[in-house]
């Protein structure tokens, strides 16, 4: 809504889901299906063609899920470009809307290339082709470049289908693609003995699958543009996500159908098969002859369904019209509306979002967007097109699933989903390997697509670096700096403190200066000041005072004692801005406070602790009641593994300064091996600063080990004034335990305590990337 | 029949059966939320 001078204005919703479905569906409905079914089957047989689409609408349907959950949640237009934006930031941003570009514009091409093959197939059959000086491999090429003109033309106009004209349209052509399953299958059921047909299931084995696949990837593509219609479509939060999933089941289940149709149309006893292997020397099998046609196999094959040849290639031909005509015009829309975003946003030369005068169009944008059409359209071979394009969007969709893992991890709490994909983050991580498989095994199948699109790449990484950068316009960043003031630089170890509340900030980086001490440690204090979402970050001065005190009585304490820095920053979300400065600061170690209870009942430690703990890429310590004291004997539960050493470790430098003791506990439950805890305590000597007299181990005996854990602490002969655990509050576990024995400890202990978190690892590193 | 045709076509009839099953599932997740107030994601994990 634009309320800069006071009038609201916004786009009426009239699209239905119906209408987006529709929408979805003409834009997948294009060449792959045409040029893919006689490839397939000549190279994987008819189980493999079978496969190649059940198993490739299974793969984008993941894709499909992670594009609706973000859709769902961000619901603004941009797609991929948008999401990489939230997710990574502007250079990742970047690459996804310069690899959008060229994906689109080479299926633009794509179809400009399946639309004159069917159509001249077609006119050939009427002989009206006789008097062509050149042959029909030219042919196609110039009736190609001749229809993306005339469509690059179109959309330089700036006429475009509507959603609801284009649902007919999109209407139209599954009807005829539709009539050929039907037509297939009734013709199985008359005359089984055409099952047949399907023997050899996978002459060629599974690994001409997975080529297959990767070749005829394109032909799944299109529902990411549902998102582009969030703004007209009635209830957009359901009807995008659910749009997005019945298009891309309906098409599987389409071309599964018309595969097997197409398979079973043809008679093995045909006279034009058994002259053609008699000709070729092979067995007469019906998939061997259609994928003998390779890019028309499919019209050669319908032809047989068909009373008559003509009638067949005319169905093929007003099928291909239908599909590949309208599927061109979009695709040629959303490459330049790809391109026209970056030069908006600076990312290439403002030039490129030059919009012309008199059409309103982005002139500039859909000029380049047609060069590349044009170009890939006349220079490279069909299959090459193909596999160009397939390969970029399986980059493209990688991307989108690394984001839907990032943006749900690092930001779902703030985001108001209308579909969270369910198994997550299983769905996801499966896309991702299959499309990383798929787009290896195309290089059996295309060499140039290998070439073309890391080249592609390769040029966006270089304008990137060199141009971009620098240029790209500012957003209006979640995050603001307020005040920031910088320690001295070098390379010791960092602590940032966070602190909440400045009533108890003081107490608190009081103990903070004993764990700096023993580790010579630059402090860096940090204060986020939360910003309704209402107010935007620039307005934001009226929420700062508290912090500026806490922070600046902080300051007076500590500045005699060590070098340090303090921030107050503004945020939407205290989480995400505590996180988002640990990773900015590289900071080695996050010490925050604890009020001792979840607020709600959804989450285990606290709204702001929970996603701190599963997403901060350093060792963590946080602190309930603490307060400034000195600690005489400090009680550690040790299990094993990294977080209990830094227990130890911890409970070791507390302990230091009030001259006390530390005991590491280990609790034996009947029934289960008893862990060494007298080994681990050596193996750990190193980190441990107290002298080896004040370490003591103990063993106790006890069915629940929380209960166990907070008797001894309750134990009047031991009088322990603090308890440092270190536990599960690993993010994988943490997400599946009910409630983890740190957790049930830390609620229920009404002494002093102190939880850590160690970091490192391949883990940790992966949970810093994602 | 081979056994290369046996795994194909159980394999053909999973793929088709997961389709239809993760869209029905991802569907009915659209509902329940649906019919919810807006919530936090955990809130909404938890629901589910």
């Amino acid at each position: 809504m634009d309320e800069r001078h006071g009038v609201g204005s916004e786009l009426s919703r009239e699209l239905s889901l119906f209408h987006v479905t529709m929408m979805g569906l003409g834009m997948m409905i294009g060449a792959g299906v045409f040029i893919g079914i006689g490839n397939t089957l000549g190279m994987a047989g008819p189980g493999g063609l079978l496969l190649t689409f059940a198993l490739n609408g299974l793969l984008a349907l993941l894709t499909a899920a992670s594009f609706a959950e973000l859709s769902s949640a961000i619901p603004r237009a941009g797609g991929a470009y948008n999401f990489a934006r939230l997710a990574f930031g502007r250079g990742t941003s970047f690459m996804a809307g310069w690899m959008e570009w060229f994906a689109s514009s080479v299926a633009g091409s794509l179809y400009a290339v399946v639309f004159a093959t069917y159509t001249l197939e077609f006119f050939g059959q009427l002989g009206a082709l006789a008097w062509l000086p050149f042959g029909r491999g030219v042919a196609i090429k110039i009736l190609a470049f001749a229809v993306a003109c005339v469509f690059i033309y179109v959309n330089y106009r700036g006429s475009s289908e509507t959603g609801k004209v284009g649902a007919f349209f999109t209407l139209g052509q599954m009807v005829f693609v539709s009539a050929i399953a039907v037509l297939g299958i009734v013709m199985a059921l008359r005359e089984p003995s055409r099952l047949s047909n399907f023997q050899p299931f996978m002459p060629e084995g599974w690994s001409r699958i997975f080529v297959t696949m990767g070749f005829i990837f394109v032909a799944f593509e299109g529902f990411e543009v549902i998102a582009q219609a969030g703004d007209e479509t009635i209830n957009p939060k359901q009807n995008i996500p659910k749009a997005m999933l019945y298009s891309v089941l309906i098409v599987t289940l389409l071309y599964v159908a018309v595969s097997f149709g197409t398979v079973v149309g043809v008679h093995a006893d045909d006279p034009d098969v058994v002259a053609w292997a008699a000709r070729e020397g092979v067995p007469a099998e019906p998939w061997r002859w259609i994928g003998s046609f390779t890019n028309t196999g499919f019209g050669e094959a319908v032809a047989k369904l068909m009373p008559s040849r003509f009638a067949g290639t005319l169905v093929c031909f007003l099928a291909v019209l239908f599909s590949s005509t309208s599927a061109l015009n979009a695709t040629i829309y959303s490459a330049t509306r790809a391109s026209y975003a970056l030069g908006r946003d600076r990312m290439l030369p403002g030039a490129v979002a030059t919009i012309s005068a008199r059409r309103k169009t982005p002139w500039v944008a859909l000029s380049l967007t047609g060069g590349i059409v044009l170009l890939v359209a006349t220079l490279l071979p069909t299959e090459q097109v193909a596999s160009c394009a397939s390969i970029m969007f399986l980059f493209l969709f990688f991307l989108v699933n690394l984001c839907v893992i990032r943006i749900r991890r690092h930001m779902g709490d703030e985001l108001d989903y209308g579909y969270v994909m369910p198994f997550f983050p299983l769905l996801p991580v499966a896309a991702l390997v299959c499309q990383v498989l798929l787009a290896v095994w195309l290089v059996h199948m295309s060499l140039v697509a290998w070439i073309v699109a890391p080249s592609w790449i390769l040029l966006g990484s270089f304008i990137y670096r060199f141009y971009s950068r620098t240029r790209a316009v500012e957003t209006e960043a979640d995050i603001r700096v307020f005040e920031e003031e910088q320690a001295p630089a070098g390379d010791q170890y960092r602590v940032m403190v966070a602190i909440a509340n400045p009533d108890n900030a003081l107490s608190m980086v009081r103990n903070t200066y004993v764990l700096c001490e023993a580790k010579q440690a630059r402090v860096e204090l940090i204060h986020m000041v939360p910003v309704p979402q209402q107010v935007p970050l620039s307005d934001a001065e009226r929420y700062m005072s508290a912090g500026r005190e806490a922070i600046g009585e902080t300051m007076l304490y500590l500045a005699p004692m060590f070098p340090f820095s303090s921030t107050l920053r503004y945020c939407r979300n205290v989480a995400r801005g505590i996180v988002s400065a640990v990773r900015e600061k590289r900071t080695d170690l996050l010490i925050m406070g604890w009020h001792g209870h979840a607020r709600h009942r959804h989450f285990r430690l606290g709204s702001t602790l929970d996603p701190i703990l599963e997403r901060v890429p350093c060792s963590v310590v946080v602190l309930k009641d603490c307060g400034d004291r000195k600690f005489r004997r400090v009680l550690v539960p040790v299990a094993g593994g990294p977080n209990s050493a830094y227990a130890l470790e911890i409970a070791s430098i507390l302990a230091r300064s009030g001259e006390g003791s530390v005991v590491a506990l280990t609790i034996a439950q009947p029934g289960k091996e008893v862990f060494d805890v007298e080994a681990f305590v050596e193996e750990n000597r190193e980190r441990i600063v107290l002298p080896q007299d004040r370490v003591e181990t103990k063993s106790v005996v006890g069915r629940r080990v929380s209960d166990e854990i907070l008797r001894e602490l309750e134990s009047k002969d031991e009088a322990y004034d603090l308890l440092v655990m270190g536990g599960t509050l690993d993010p994988l576990l943490y997400k599946f335990a009910r409630e983890s024995v740190p957790e049930v400890v830390a609620k229920r202990c009404r002494k002093p305590l102190v939880m850590v978190k160690a970091s490192g690892g391949i883990r940790s590193w992966v949970n810093r990337w994602l | 029949m081979s056994v290369d045709a046996v795994i194909g076509l159980i394999v053909l009839v999973a793929a088709l059966v997961a389709n239809v099953g993760l869209v029905l599932a991802s569907v009915r997740r659209i509902r329940v939320i649906g019919r919810k107030k807006p919530g936090s994601l955990r809130e909404i994990l938890q629901e589910l």
